[in-house]
């Protein structure tokens, strides 16, 4: 990045139709960027992008988006998944950093669709979602307990602000106020390095999986290379197992490379991010250790030995298969341990990264 | 008074009144008999109520019927397929609200469509009228909301559109969705609903009201106007009617030759106008019975218009015994407006929340009403006579 330009983020605003994801938009912009209309639905079924509002010392582009109609759930679900999905094939910094998800104070629920086919399935992406209620302002104290305790319940985790977008004079006679605007765009950028970095691993993990699944291929496919269509061994083909075992090392210790690149990358764009958000606030400028994150070697106990063991006592002349399933069972093996890595680092990261992290940020709340 | 002054012309008003207070004739078992025979013939009114989830379709039932019929409450849809709810004058259907998805979506069309169809096999049972909510603060008309409506129209069935909560939304919203759906929907009636009844709207529950008035089939009417307690003027010209029909039925009975035959047949005359008049006004007919209210009623009713009557029948010399046409029918008139009046007052307290004890409203200013409304429909109709007579 250069040092002129200005760090960039993101939000993607989620919604039913009709919950005030536009009248939002155009509150945070403070101007008439989207069309807002009551009657049919006005969104078209897409998402819209509108850039650099310049907040702090950071620009966020934010996303309008297609709202769920009852009845066109399914593509809805199947547009928002494609674009947040195609969105996270992207480089990190045009990724969505923050999705909003709006919801109605005056609703007492979310609609079973909405958890299990929208918000659970971005959450499992590695999203993690804002809740904004709108319309505060018409909502009474009872309903925007009720939706509060919903969301409590369902996503014990996530916050949830309350925002009302417009000023107009209702048929009341009460003019409503506009408010809460601050507190997104400062829950957005100060939980962004949380988000990201949730994200991130969350990516990794899956860019794991992925790779692990190549390497078992590619395994199995050089065994069966060498094995040949019928499976010619001996008992002391000492030769073919050592040949079999070095492969498989050097193909799981290559990919474990790329989940790691791809990794390292986006801690270094977290810890940009994090930097630019203690500057937004004038925050301590605390080290947060990001390094030792993303593992470097790749190292499973005992691997050679059970290996050794299984295929000096069993193989025999023209068994082929069961030779191909102890092959099988190594790739299990490795998979497990890199797994239990990805663990172990989550669980590191859980209580480090995220404990530094909210250190800063509640400092600031003081 | 009466001890002391007991002219034969009055005997059967005696019978009438004052007598049925000395155990003559039991006016509360006359009255209960014929409301019985009232319910039996009563039609309830079967409504439909629909709409999204959330969307206040329980506040709007209740907002619009005297006794909360539909509970309303905040968390999970109370409503699993359609929920039913009875009492002894309507029977609400409330639709569970629609949800998103498409199979959701295409199970609440059947639903409804097929409950419709189901309840049609049935006279009884049959829809008459659909309430469709929808949401005005929600600021849209969404495809169901539309599909729904012409389903039901398809299926001839009378659909009001109803914008709730229209106080937390703006003129304009209003407006809007108006337009959308008139755009969408042919023939289509349109009305709001708010909680905050001071908000002046164009179409509101009192013309819902009227509206699903007119809608229902003729046996539906009074139980509908019991139901409701949303438009107290129908309520009164409903009271009206029955006045006139038992009055004109009084006067009937009044002119018949034969001697003492006229006595039950007008009891029960006016005990059948009361029992229609405690229905339409939603009395707390159980409460009616048990405090014998209405014995009360008629027995002093006679002892305070003995004097008065009597001014009134200039011919003694006639049979005496025969209470004449006009007088009959002057009673019953009195006596069921007087009694209209003030079961609209009944109402209105109950409506403020501030409701008495039954039997106080027939207090001393009750009877000195009757009397007033007597003399003045004995004043009305003879000077009717005297032009009829003028003219002829």
């Amino acid at each position: 990045m250069d040092h002129n330009e200005r760090f960039r983020t993101s939000i993607l605003i989620l919604g039913k139709t009709g919950v005030g994801k536009s009248s939002l938009l155009n509150y945070l912009f403070g101007e008439n960027r989207e069309k807002v209309a009551t009657g049919r639905p006005v969104t078209g079924q897409g998402i819209y992008r509108h850039d650099g509002f310049p907040y702090r010392n950071i620009d966020i582009d934010i996303y309008d988006s297609w709202g769920l109609e009852p009845d066109k759930a399914k593509a809805w679900k199947g547009l928002i998944e494609k674009e947040v999905r195609n969105n996270g094939a992207k480089d990190i910094k045009d990724w969505f950093h923050t999705i909003i998800y709006c919801v109605d104070a005056q609703r007492s629920r979310l609609e079973d669709f909405e958890v299990t086919d929208i918000l659970t399935p971005l959450e499992n992406m590695g999203n993690r979602i804002m809740f904004v209620l709108t319309k505060c302002d018409l909502a009474s104290e009872i309903q925007k307990k009720g939706i509060r305790e919903e969301l409590k319940k369902r996503f014990p985790e996530r916050l949830c602000m309350e925002v009302g977008s417009v000023s107009v004079k209702l048929r009341s006679g009460r003019i409503t106020e506009q408010f809460g605007r601050e507190a997104v765009f400062e829950n957005a950028v100060l939980n962004l390095g949380e988000n990201l970095f949730c994200k991130s691993l969350k990516r990794y993990k899956e860019d794991l999986d992925e790779y692990l699944s190549y390497a078992r291929r590619d395994v199995l496919s050089y065994f069966e290379d060498q094995a040949g269509p019928i499976g010619l061994f001996t008992m002391y083909d000492e030769e073919f197992k050592n040949k079999i075992i070095k492969k498989a090392k050097s193909i799981y210790q290559n990919l474990i490379h790329f989940p790691k690149k791809e990794l390292d990358k986006h801690i270094i764009f977290v810890g940009k991010a994090i930097k630019e958000v203690q500057k937004a606030y004038d925050l301590e400028k605390r080290n947060i250790d990001l390094n030792y994150i993303a593992p470097t070697s790749f190292k499973i106990e005992g691997w050679d030995n059970d290996f050794w063991e299984y295929v000096g006592g069993i193989l025999r002349l023209g068994r082929k298969g069961h030779y191909r399933e102890l092959v099988e069972k190594m790739c299990e093996k490795a998979c497990e341990e890199l797994t239990k890595s990805h663990e172990r680092l989550i669980a590191h990261f859980e209580k480090r990264v995220l404990e530094q992290l909210k250190k800063s940020i509640t400092q600031r709340a003081q | 008074m009466l001890k002391d002054y007991e002219p034969p012309s009055l005997y059967v008003i005696n019978i009438t009144f004052a007598e049925g207070y000395m155990g003559v004739i039991n006016f509360g078992e006359i009255f209960q008999n014929e409301l019985e025979k009232f319910v039996k013939n009563i039609k309830k009114p079967n409504i439909l109520v629909l709409g999204g989830s959330g969307v206040g379709k329980s506040t709007l039932v209740n907002l619009v019927l005297k006794r909360e019929v539909a509970i309303p409450g905040s968390g999970k849809p109370e409503t699993k397929g359609i929920i039913t709810y009875r009492n002894d004058v309507i029977t609400i259907h409330d639709s569970e609200g629609y949800e998103s998805g498409e199979e959701k979506q295409a199970y609440y069309k059947k639903l409804i469509g097929d409950f419709i169809e189901k309840k049609s096999l049935k006279a009884e049972d049959s829809i008459h009228l659909a309430w469709y909510c929808i949401s005005a603060p929600s600021a849209r008309v969404n495809d169901v909301d539309i599909e729904t409506v012409k389903l039901m129209q398809s299926k001839r069935l009378a659909v009001a559109v109803i914008l709730t909560q229209v106080d937390a939304t703006t003129e304009e919203a209003c407006e809007q969705l108006k337009a959308v759906l008139r755009e969408n929907l042919s023939n289509v009636e349109i009305f709001e609903s708010s909680i905050d009844e001071k908000i002046p709207l164009e179409k509101g529950l009192n013309e819902l009201n009227a509206w699903s008035l007119e809608k229902l089939p003729e046996q539906c009417r009074n139980a509908f106007i019991c139901a409701s307690h949303r438009d107290l003027e129908a309520k009164l010209e409903e009271s009206k009617k029955a006045v006139n029909v038992a009055t004109a039925a009084a006067a009937g009975i009044g002119a018949s030759p034969i001697p003492f035959s006229d006595a039950p047949l007008l009891v029960a005359a006016q005990q059948a106008m009361l029992v229609r008049l405690a229905y339409i006004w939603d009395l707390d007919l159980k409460e009616v019975i048990a405090s014998s209210l209405i014995d009360s009623i008629m027995s002093t009713v006679g002892k305070s218009l003995a004097g008065t009557i009597l001014k009134f029948i200039p011919s003694l010399n006639i049979v005496g015994m025969v209470v004449n046409a006009a007088v009959a029918a002057a009673l019953t008139y009195a006596l069921g407006t007087t009694f209209s009046y003030t079961c609209h007052k009944i109402c209105k307290d109950q409506i403020d929340g501030k409701v008495q004890d039954l039997a106080s409203y027939f207090d001393k200013d009750f009877f000195d009403n009757v009397g007033k409304a007597f003399k003045e429909y004995m004043k009305g109709n003879s000077a009717e006579d005297d032009k009829g007579q003028k003219k002829a």
